[in-house]
């Protein structure tokens, strides 16, 4: 389950969570967070887009330091800063990583982010968004940050799928399929069911139920088909135990060649 | 009827927008042959209703249209500017004076072009800021961004761009920037370049104005729809009627009720 690879110990090395404006990254960062306060762990939120300072008065109530990256700086400076903040049981979070493209290059914040990668040492993580739309190539960037990355993450919102990827400390990857959906703010996985044949066929055939096509009701409940079977029509024959009425009574005899009915009039209505 | 849509508090459109100074971003998108200067004319009527400054940056038509618009809108902009509340850095009008002294550094060197851009903005913003009272707050409007991407200027370029104009030094300071995109299919595997600086501002913004046409094609009796969403908060979706001297808005289906009052 992509919940246990989120909330490893020692953590998951480097985060890379690919998003998209359907479905932004913050329902995972929101349980990533709540994991690392839980532990007590430094989280670190290196901003590169947007308003630095509404984004810090939200994150600073959150207990979490903002770090502000919007301004002009270079890359040494950026991997100067990264490595001050990284102190034993820190995280850190950049937001976002396209913004660093940008800012840096592919092959500059590739080669920053890979030096600074072998110095993580355990207890410490790096997580990372990519917004894969606002890339021109995202297959390409994508493909380079994955390689980078401990665990790859991303959510597929037409689907409501998560496709990740978890790379063990051992050399063993596991890659996955989950369905998600967000319960009350929580983001929440589980693993996909394989579907019932018999149950597909029923719900195939109540489909093309008349039932459901008409705005009248057509069909009988179990009642109804109890009430029905136990009447007896009146031109019928009776129980020879059944107390006999004073006065007239009818009579009816079947002819030799029988003229009952026997078919269901409404067969074909297929009920 | 036209005459309710110049007050303030009856401005429809106005009232459905509710622009308030914790909206530090606000991105205004049209999408396709929907226009949505009106909504940028709108924001600035408010603007200067509300006795705010306004730093206003055009790309997309001349001065004199936006002046146009405004006295019929209720608001003099060339008066606001002699008065010190607005400050104009009228693009088109350096652009056609840079392509007249045949100086073509605008798209030879597009990063110094976009950092004095900048530059300048910051410096205008500055004179605003030192110019107001407390109380004030200041508008950054940009009409519109999409036309940097006209000029041959890069996406990181622009983005960088955004990001500068989102962090002024004064933090009373909050922008509105309008943006174009099309309804064009991808071309190959490549993302159109006008939808990538349209997604950049939605995932930054606070208010974030769609205009687009109708999918089921012309009406006589609406314009257009208008989406306003905001994080964290369900979308609401418009129709609106543009007449010359205003917009009237309402909900979906509410378009015939409306004209026969």
């Amino acid at each position: 389950m992509l919940n246990t690879y989120l909330q490893t110990s020692p953590p998951t090395k480097f985060i890379l969570i690919q998003d998209c404006l359907q479905e932004k990254a913050h329902p995972i960062l929101n349980l990533l967070k709540n994991h690392h306060h839980k532990l007590n762990h430094d989280l670190s939120y290196f901003i590169f887009e947007g308003n630095y300072l509404k984004i810090n008065a939200t994150l600073s109530s959150q207990n979490i330091k903002c770090h502000n990256f919007t301004s002009p700086s270079s890359i040494e400076a950026l991997e100067k800063d990264l490595r001050t903040k990284l102190k034993p049981n820190s995280v850190i979070i950049l937001d976002s990583l396209v913004h660093l493209i940008y800012l840096y290059g592919l092959k500059g914040t590739y080669e920053m982010l890979n030096n600074f990668m072998k110095e993580i040492k355990d207890g410490q993580q790096i997580i990372g968004i990519l917004h894969t739309d606002l890339l021109e190539n995202c297959d390409k960037v994508s493909q380079c940050m994955e390689h980078l990355s401990s665990l790859s993450i991303m959510l597929d919102p037409l689907v409501s799928r998560v496709y990740y990827t978890y790379k063990k400390v051992g050399g063993r990857v596991f890659k996955q399929i989950e369905e998600y959906r967000i319960e009350g703010g929580q983001f929440v996985t589980e693993a996909l069911k394989k579907p019932d044949v018999h149950k597909l066929v029923q719900d195939k055939i109540n489909e093309i139920s008349p039932e459901l096509l008409t705005t009248f009701k057509i069909g009988l409940t179990d009642t109804e088909k109890e009430s029905r079977d136990s009447l007896v029509l009146p031109y019928l024959p009776k129980d020879k135990d059944a107390t006999t009425v004073e006065g007239g009574e009818i009579f009816y005899k079947f002819d030799e060649v029988d003229d009952w009915d026997e078919e269901d009039p409404d067969d074909d209505l297929d009920i | 009827m036209l005459g309710q849509l110049t007050g303030l508090n009856l401005n429809p459109l106005l009232a459905a927008i509710k622009l308030t100074p914790k909206d530090k971003i606000v991105s205004v998108k049209e999408v396709g042959i929907a226009d949505s200067n009106f909504i940028i004319t709108h924001l600035i009527k408010k603007i200067f209703q509300n006795n705010e400054k306004l730093c206003f940056v055009t790309f997309h038509n001349t001065l004199n249209h936006y002046q146009i618009v405004g006295k019929k809108l209720g608001y003099d902009l060339t008066g606001k500017v002699t008065s010190g509340d607005a400050v104009i850095l009228d693009m088109l009008k350096l652009i056609e004076e840079n392509i007249l002294n045949e100086d073509y550094g605008f798209v030879e060197n597009t990063g110094a072009f976009i950092e004095n851009l900048f530059r300048d903005i910051e410096q205008k913003t500055e004179v605003l800021a030192n110019s107001k009272s407390n109380q004030e707050h200041t508008y950054l409007v940009i009409d519109d961004l999409s036309h940097l991407l006209d000029l041959g200027i890069s996406i990181e370029f622009i983005i960088r761009f955004i990001t500068w104009c989102c962090n002024l030094k004064d933090d009373s300071i909050s922008v509105i920037v309008n943006n174009h995109v099309s309804t064009y299919e991808a071309n190959g595997d490549l993302l159109p370049k006008d939808i990538i600086l349209s997604n950049s501002l939605s995932y930054i913004s606070d208010l974030d104005i769609q205009v687009s046409p109708l999918k089921t094609g012309r009406s006589n009796e609406v314009s257009g729809i208008i989406t306003l969403a905001r994080p964290g908060e369900e979308t609401t979706e418009l129709h609106y009627k543009a007449y010359d001297r205003g917009i009237k808005t309402f909900n979906p289906g509410e378009s015939l009720m409306n004209l026969l009052k």
